[in-house]
């Protein structure tokens, strides 16, 4: 076997014991499993004559509310369109992302900082397995959490007679490749910090940015002018995976799989160049004996 | 088993490794001495392969290395000179060494990590979370570490810093013990008098530059300039200092209580002569010795005199 391919399956066998052993994995399913359960009992609960009625819940108004607020009418009411499932997905598969992808970006900082990554990397292989070593681990407990919803939402359809509209599984998987493309950008912090503080403020502030960008994008603009900011915002959208994250589900909206295709194609691609410009720029940057 | 050649490091304008040449033979302890950023780490970091030369080449077991020979450093067992701190805090000491055994696939591995821990006494401490480990403790836990895949070489950085008196000899024992197999070790330290100790040769580095690399007995008889005789008398003559500052082999005297204390000036055994001219003026020596030039008065020599050509440089311009 080649030995980096070994050597990234060490020590990410360690990082997912390491990850297993944490309690904040299961404060965060455990939480999960309370908001599903009471997403589901608000949303059967909204259900009158008339349709779906929010307004009788008070916690789906309130966040159906905030999503207006933050997303538009357009998206918040899509939102709710498909039963309560895509909506309860995105609440409960955000944090968990966020986590992971905070925990890989302060992690691998301050193993370098410690010296614990040059303890590895004393050894057979260079830094580029001991990235790749976090990225499986990313994957492993993002598909491992996708599988756990799809088993929860099953069990909950069967009990409450919703259907969970297939375009839902469409918009996991795309959900999925955001979610590496992520935890990518982690990665790449990480690489050009020299500790775990600077490599999390790294991957906020990154976040934050696509994340404004991605709000921006779905309000309502009357008139659209063209300034140096919105060329600025429109050339990092095109880093954003979010931007990509939400043309598929849009795509799956219209059924148009293959501009879904080429959305999912472009995460995949994200993550590969930020996995290539972190192979390098570990090269180029030191560590610290 | 490691040579650099011109190796440089450069960051920016500032050099910190110039023109290296380093040589560690197999079999021997090999000191690297230096003072705080004389570019000690640095040079350790280029051939761990954490840092790449500016110019220059390293040879390890006499291949050329490269990033790409990764393999190699497979040969290399290495000691750092700090512990990781806030990770892997679920680990035990054995799930600790167990981890670094599979990277370095260590053949029977249980039965290696029994016995090194074995060998330092920490074996009834295994099953016990490694970050409550104490500093000695941790120091014997990253050495047997290092030595899980058997290595060739072992390189150490500052080891005993941080030990306690009894710590330091354990941790001593273990280098010469290992060096007795027959292991090479290379031991990067400012902590001299360890180092005079257990090294058979040194390498003095200072500013980036190499200043001397040899064997301990020819760097202290080169560098130490100054050696000392000391005498003990039953009395001492204010004449007597006089006289014995007017030979011509003496630098100056030091009186201590009843003891002389005699800064020769060059490479000859002046113990007799001295003797003799104190027996003439009717005094007895009562115990006669050369003191033997230490390591630090040698790096001290060396570095100062490095300072003051520096210096000197600097007026010029």
């Amino acid at each position: 076997m080649n030995e980096k391919v070994r050597v990234i399956g060490i020590i990410a066998r360690t990082r997912i014991k390491e990850t297993l052993l944490n309690p904040a994995l299961y404060v965060l399913i455990t939480g999960a499993l309370v908001f599903t359960y009471y997403s589901l009992v608000d949303f059967i609960n909204a259900i009158d004559s008339d349709g779906l009625n929010l307004a009788k819940t008070p916690i789906l108004e309130l966040v159906s509310g905030l999503m207006t607020s933050f997303f538009g009418r357009t998206a918040s009411e899509n939102l709710f369109a498909h039963g309560p499932f895509l909506f309860t997905f995105i609440v409960i598969f955000f944090p968990f992302i966020l986590y992971l992808s905070i925990s890989t970006a302060f992690k691998l900082g301050n193993e370098k900082s410690t010296g614990a990554c040059q303890l590895v990397i004393f050894g057979p292989v260079n830094i580029t397995p001991y990235y790749l070593s976090f990225l499986i681990r990313d994957i492993f407990f993002t598909l491992g959490y996708i599988f756990l919803v799809c088993i929860l939402f099953t069990a909950g359809s069967l009990v409450t007679n919703m259907v969970v509209d297939p375009t839902f599984f469409l918009s996991a998987v795309s959900s999925f490749f955001m979610a590496i493309a992520l935890l990518s950008y982690g990665i790449l912090a990480s690489s050009l910090a020299s500790n775990g503080f600077t490599s999390l403020s790294i991957y906020l502030s990154s976040v934050a940015v696509f994340f404004v960008l991605y709000i921006g994008s779905l309000m309502t603009i009357s008139e659209y002018t063209i300034n140096p900011a919105t060329v600025i915002g429109l050339v990092l959208q095109v880093f954003s995976p979010f931007f990509y994250w939400q043309a598929s589900l849009t795509a799956v909206e219209h059924g148009n799989w293959l501009v879904f295709l080429l959305d999912v194609f472009a995460l995949v691609l994200i993550t590969s160049v930020l996995m290539v410009a972190t192979h390098f720029l570990s090269r180029i940057r030191s560590i610290k004996v | 088993m490691i040579r650099t050649k011109d190796l440089t490091k450069k960051f920016g304008g500032y050099v910190a490794v110039d023109n290296l040449n380093l040589n560690i033979k197999p079999g021997e302890t090999y000191g690297f001495l230096g003072p705080n950023g004389a570019g000690k780490t640095t040079t350790i970091s280029m051939i761990l392969g954490t840092l790449t030369p500016t110019e220059g080449e390293i040879f390890l077991f006499g291949e050329k290395y490269t990033l790409n020979k990764a393999g190699l450093r497979k040969r290399i067992g290495v000691v750092p000179d700090k512990h990781p701190v806030g990770v892997w805090t679920w680990m035990t000491a054995f799930e600790y060494l167990n981890f670094f055994a599979s990277i370095f696939e260590v053949k029977d591995a249980g039965k290696r990590i029994e016995f090194l821990l074995e060998q330092v006494g920490l074996h009834e401490f295994r099953n016990r979370r490694f970050t409550s480990y104490s500093r000695g403790m941790l120091q014997k836990l990253s050495i047997i570490r290092a030595l899980l895949p058997n290595p060739d070489i072992l390189i150490m950085d500052e080891p005993i810093t941080g030990l306690d008196p009894f710590g330091i000899k354990q941790v001593r024992d273990l280098i010469v013990a290992e060096n007795r197999e027959g292991r090479s070790i290379l031991i990067s330290s400012h902590q001299l008098s360890e180092i005079e100790k257990i090294c058979h040769r040194v390498a003095i580095i200072f500013r980036g530059k190499l200043l001397a690399e040899d064997n301990m007995d020819r760097i202290l008889k080169t560098l130490v300039r100054h050696r000392e005789i000391e005498i003990d008398v039953e009395k001492i003559p204010k004449t007597l200092i006089r006289q014995i500052e007017k030979m011509k082999f003496v630098n100056k005297v030091k009186v201590e209580d009843l003891t002389l204390k005699i800064e020769i000036n060059d490479d000859t055994d002046r113990r007799r002569d001295v003797a003799e001219f104190i027996f003439k003026k009717g005094l007895i020596p009562l115990r006669i010795q050369e003191k033997n030039p230490s390591l630090e008065e040698a790096f001290m020599t060396i570095t100062n005199e490095n300072m003051a050509l520096f210096t000197r440089k600097g007026a010029q311009k």
